[in-house]
């Protein structure tokens, strides 16, 4: 968990925000350059209204409401050809008390130097190069939420450190890899690392073909040629601290390793993605094992998605299905069904979205949740 | 009142609009396998080779099958080449930096060394400034246009101060520009499409789709052959001359 910034900072922090978000005009980015050194600001306000169906005997509708998901300020630069940085906060996560893990108050806070021929090596926070659906911006997909798989609750999506990352054969062949605290999002809020002071090791390799894939899922431009892409990922941590809001698995009291693999191919409209991660944690909390007779449980699962893009009317189609096992001492599994359509107004700078999602199956001791359906429609602007 | 026309001309449909725009078939492409991200080509005056500029600030000249020849000395205030065309006297290359909003000035005649670099303000975000260039001899202008959001035709003058700017309704993004046989053809990156608009007006006149991944750079060889090059494939695809040729 986050701690809350003092409410006299937040304010400011706030009404900054609010400011530099009025002062830019939707459909316009605004860019400075002095010929060496070029600035980017950017935004993007998302707003959403969540409807769940909950489970019969339920009296507590909190979560039917308005939410304003992103009020964002995006600061990109580049300083000729060798250094670039980015820094984007999320307003509306830092005057939250409950921040998402898939989306904290401080999205990215880095710089990369660019080794001539060489690597790229970004310092700072930012996205750990591992599982592909969490390395395509939310900003690109019609969903409102990530895959609960994918979405931060079962390992960490970003974290501070530093990563190395080089493409090859014209950007078809694309490696990552890097140390990090090991505390994802919680890495900023806490300051120090935990009493065992080790960091965590992320690597990502990605193939595609005939040429390079970019993070989207949709293929708004219809290609003209099919294309595919492969990943690979994995990461190791040995660490003394279990966190984890929903699952206690972003972090765990003892060793984990998690690997996962990912496919996306698209062509003239048509999209598909398939992703499967499995995480092997050996505790040492006898608690977690269930009093099994074992030293380590597995959890992990698959997520499905195929998408159509309606050029004409500029209108994504696309459904999800996921299953995933927090425990394999525990008995069930959850399974869980998504549809959205997205109606992009101007490109991706708005869209207005729409998602249902439909719980089929709950590993009762872990996953439960007090409801069966969850509607949310809203739009997104991004200023740019 | 030429300003009115002008925009007339642009916002006014196809003078003759095409049902539906012909597909145009590659005869063959070649490879451009030591061009990192080519984002735009310009025949040389003997219409033997290429130059071609990079997304990652890089200017190489290549022969016709894209082997490189040779490459003006990498600039590490270089940002992003993407659009590249001859000046008005045809004897200097002027390349546009999106990223410093700078277009910059080569001398063929030399190793490519870097001339004069001039500013063309443009607010939009970093990726969204000008990414087509070239001479318009019809109208004494250079002709530039913005990507998108918005898609946007300027000119500007012998000495690159902005003269005039237009919408640009045609199609959702632009790509690259040239000029040739007369007419002034645009690429558009995300349709795909090829367009040729008359050099006074700039109204569209004739209209092609191109089954090409991520068309960023255009020419055309001296017997009409359109060249078109993909930049995610690095590729340069060749193409029979359009009917109207």
């Amino acid at each position: 968990m986050l701690p809350l910034p003092t409410a006299r900072l937040t304010a400011h922090l706030t009404t900054l925000g609010a400011l530099l978000l009025l002062a830019l005009p939707a459909s316009a980015q605004l860019s400075l350059t002095n010929g060496q050194h070029t600035l980017d600001i950017s935004g993007l306000v998302t707003t959403f209204y969540n409807q769940r169906f909950y489970k019969p005997g339920e009296t507590d509708f909190k979560k039917n409401r308005f939410g304003l998901r992103d009020a964002q300020l995006n600061l990109e630069g580049r300083i000729g050809s060798r250094y670039e940085y980015r820094l984007q906060v999320d307003f509306a996560d830092i005057a939250s008390t409950t921040p998402d893990p898939e989306n904290p108050p401080i999205l990215d806070a880095n710089f990369t130097y660019k080794v001539p021929h060489a690597v790229d090596i970004t310092v700072g926070f930012g996205k750990v190069p591992y599982s592909r659906s969490s390395l395509v911006p939310f900003t690109y997909s019609p969903y409102f939420q990530r895959a609960e798989l994918v979405r931060g609750g079962i390992f960490g999506r970003r974290d501070l450190g530093v990563t190395l990352h080089r493409s090859l054969w014209q950007q078809r062949l694309d490696l990552s890899g890097g140390l990090y605290t090991g505390l994802a999002e919680g890495s900023l809020s806490t300051g120090d690392n935990d009493a065992r002071g080790n960091l965590e090791a992320v690597g990502r390799a990605q193939v595609s073909w005939p040429a390079r894939y970019r993070f989207r899922d949709i293929d708004v431009d219809h290609v003209p040629i099919p294309m595919i892409a492969i990943g690979l990922n994995a990461r190791y941590a040995d660490k003394a601290v279990t966190t984890g809001d929903d699952y206690q698995l972003v972090t765990l009291d003892g060793r984990r390793t998690a690997a996962g693999f990912d496919v996306t191919a698209q062509y003239q409209g048509l999209s598909a993605q398939f992703e499967a991660h499995r995480l092997r944690a050996t505790p040492r909390d006898p608690n977690r094992l269930f009093a099994q007779p074992t030293t380590y449980f597995q959890a992990g699962g698959f997520v499905g998605q195929l998408n159509y893009y309606v050029k004409p009317a500029h209108l994504i189609i696309s459904a999800r299905y996921e299953d995933f096992n927090l425990n394999d001492l525990v008995a069930g599994h959850n399974r869980r069904l998504s549809a959205a359509l997205g109606y992009r107004l101007n490109g991706w700078n708005s869209v207005i979205k729409a998602q249902w999602m439909h719980v089929l199956q709950e590993e009762p001791a872990l996953g439960a949740v007090n409801w069966n359906d969850q509607v949310r429609v809203g739009w997104q602007l991004m200023l740019q | 009142m030429l300003s009115f026309f002008l925009a007339l001309g642009l916002l006014l449909p196809t003078s003759a609009p095409p049902a539906k725009p012909t597909l145009l078939t590659a005869t063959r492409w070649v490879g451009l396998h030591r061009l990192p991200e080519p984002s735009d080509a310009v025949l040389a005056p003997d219409g033997r080779s290429f130059y071609i500029v990079s997304d990652e600030g890089l200017l190489f000249q290549t022969d016709l099958e894209g082997h490189v020849l040779r490459q003006a000395p990498p600039d590490p205030a270089a940002t992003d080449f993407e659009a590249i065309t001859f000046d008005s006297t045809g004897h200097h290359l002027l390349v546009m930096d999106e990223g410093t909003r700078r277009l910059i000035s080569f001398d063929p005649a030399t190793d490519l060394q870097r001339g004069p670099a001039h500013e063309v303000p443009w607010g939009g975000g970093r990726n969204k400034g000008i990414e087509a260039l070239t001479w318009n001899p019809v109208r004494h202008r250079y002709l530039c246009a913005t990507e998108r959001d918005p898609a946007r035709l300027i000119e500007l003058d012998a000495d690159f101060r902005k003269t005039t700017e237009w919408p640009w309704p045609h199609t959702s993004d632009v790509s690259a520009l040239t000029f040739h046989h007369d007419a002034l053809w645009l690429l558009a990156d995300e349709a795909r499409e090829l367009l040729r608009l008359d050099p006074r007006t700039y109204a569209v006149t004739g209209r092609w789709r191109l089954p090409v991944l991520n068309p960023e750079g255009l020419a055309f060889l001296p017997d009409g052959q359109l060249v078109i090059l993909s930049d995610d494939l690095a590729r340069l695809y060749y193409f029979p001359a359009p009917s109207v040729l």
